[in-house]
């Protein structure tokens, strides 16, 4: 599952209940982080989702703080200023549901995901020429890194492989070398077994490197693509 | 450990998380997690009821290009520790009561 589809699931769970709308996006904005956190450390985006705890404990909490609300509202009000900046927020986003409050709303106060789909899309159309291109410039300098890296990691497994067998078969020949030419042709081919073994295990090497790197360039691009449709 | 002793515990090593320094959710998780087994959809009604009872106060700080929501302990969070540090003193004695009873038979 997805954090986009988490969030979803759980405002679409909340929506069946009298949970109040402010407190419902209190909740996403906790899962939302919580979620980030989780992937800031590594994890991916299944398993950050994964972690949060059963469905089941979820929806118990979403219940129960149905139950719990009147009681959080009094001390809301009692409460420092703090909550009074929590409150704008809330406010700001409680016409979300509403589609014709969202001219009235601060967007500068709101965070990124609260909704105003009529702008946002329109914003998208008229702008297109302008990212479309540098999302396509982007795109290609990603494609470009991950074939240089992908051949490089191609090349270097190859001569790797083939200096190792090179060096294994001069060995039946460096005796050869001896029976026939005399033991400095012998001693000339041994030094280059050991050249060739030397040079293989650095090309290895050097191809586990690149692996490394194509996995941080697999991972940096998996990221890039998730932010861009978020 | 029964349900309702675990969830007062929680309630308190919460609280215990954030009192020399303010901290944000994944934090206190990482910090309690060694000593009792807590989920990111267990704290939450834990923060909101400490919330609630004006134990704690929330702040949010700019990282990462999002923001993080930090807990700050009150006064009243405060004395709440104390009071519990105090609660467990008297339990402790009960407690080695009861073990050395236990013990000696």
């Amino acid at each position: 599952m997805t954090k986009h589809d988490f969030l979803m699931a759980v405002r679409a769970h909340a929506e069946g209940t009298t949970l109040p709308p402010q407190e419902l996006e209190k909740m996403l904005e906790y899962y939302s982080e919580m979620i980030d956190e989780a992937m800031e450390e590594g994890a991916t985006e299944e398993e950050a989702v994964g972690k949060l705890g059963s469905w089941s404990e979820i929806i118990g909490q979403i219940n129960a703080a149905c139950e719990n609300y009147d009681s959080t509202q009094q001390s809301q009000t009692q409460n420092d200023e703090i909550h009074t900046e929590f409150k704008q927020k809330e406010q700001a986003a409680a016409p979300v549901s509403s589609a014709a409050a969202s001219s009235t709303a601060e967007p500068e106060a709101v965070r990124g995901y609260i909704h105003m789909p009529w702008l946002r899309i329109t914003l998208l159309i008229v702008t297109f020429p302008f990212w479309f291109t540098i999302l396509v410039i982007l795109g290609s300098i990603l494609f470009a890194f991950f074939c240089v890296v992908g051949s490089l990691m191609v090349t270097f497994s190859v001569l790797a492989v083939a200096l190792i067998i090179a060096a294994i078969i001069t060995v039946p020949a460096s005796l050869i070398l001896w029976a026939t030419n005399g033991f400095t042709s012998f001693a000339l081919a041994v030094s280059m077994i050991f050249l060739m073994i030397g040079v293989g295990l650095l090309c290895k090497e050097l191809f586990v490197g690149f692996i490394w790197l194509f996995k941080k360039l697999m991972h940096f691009s998996s990221v890039c693509f998730q932010k861009l449709f978020h | 450990m029964d349900n309702q002793m675990k969830r007062g515990l929680l309630d308190i090593c919460v609280l215990a998380a954030i009192k020399n320094h303010d901290s944000y959710g994944y934090q206190i998780i990482k910090d309690i997690t060694p000593y009792v087994n807590i989920s990111e959809s267990t704290l939450y009604p834990i923060l909101r009821r400490l919330e609630a009872a004006n134990c704690l106060t929330v702040y949010s700080v700019e990282h990462n290009g999002r923001l993080r929501k930090y807990y700050h302990l009150t006064d009243m969070g405060q004395t709440r520790l104390n009071m519990f540090v105090e609660e467990w003193k008297e339990i402790m004695s009960i407690y080695q009561f009861i073990v050395k009873e236990t013990e000696t038979i």
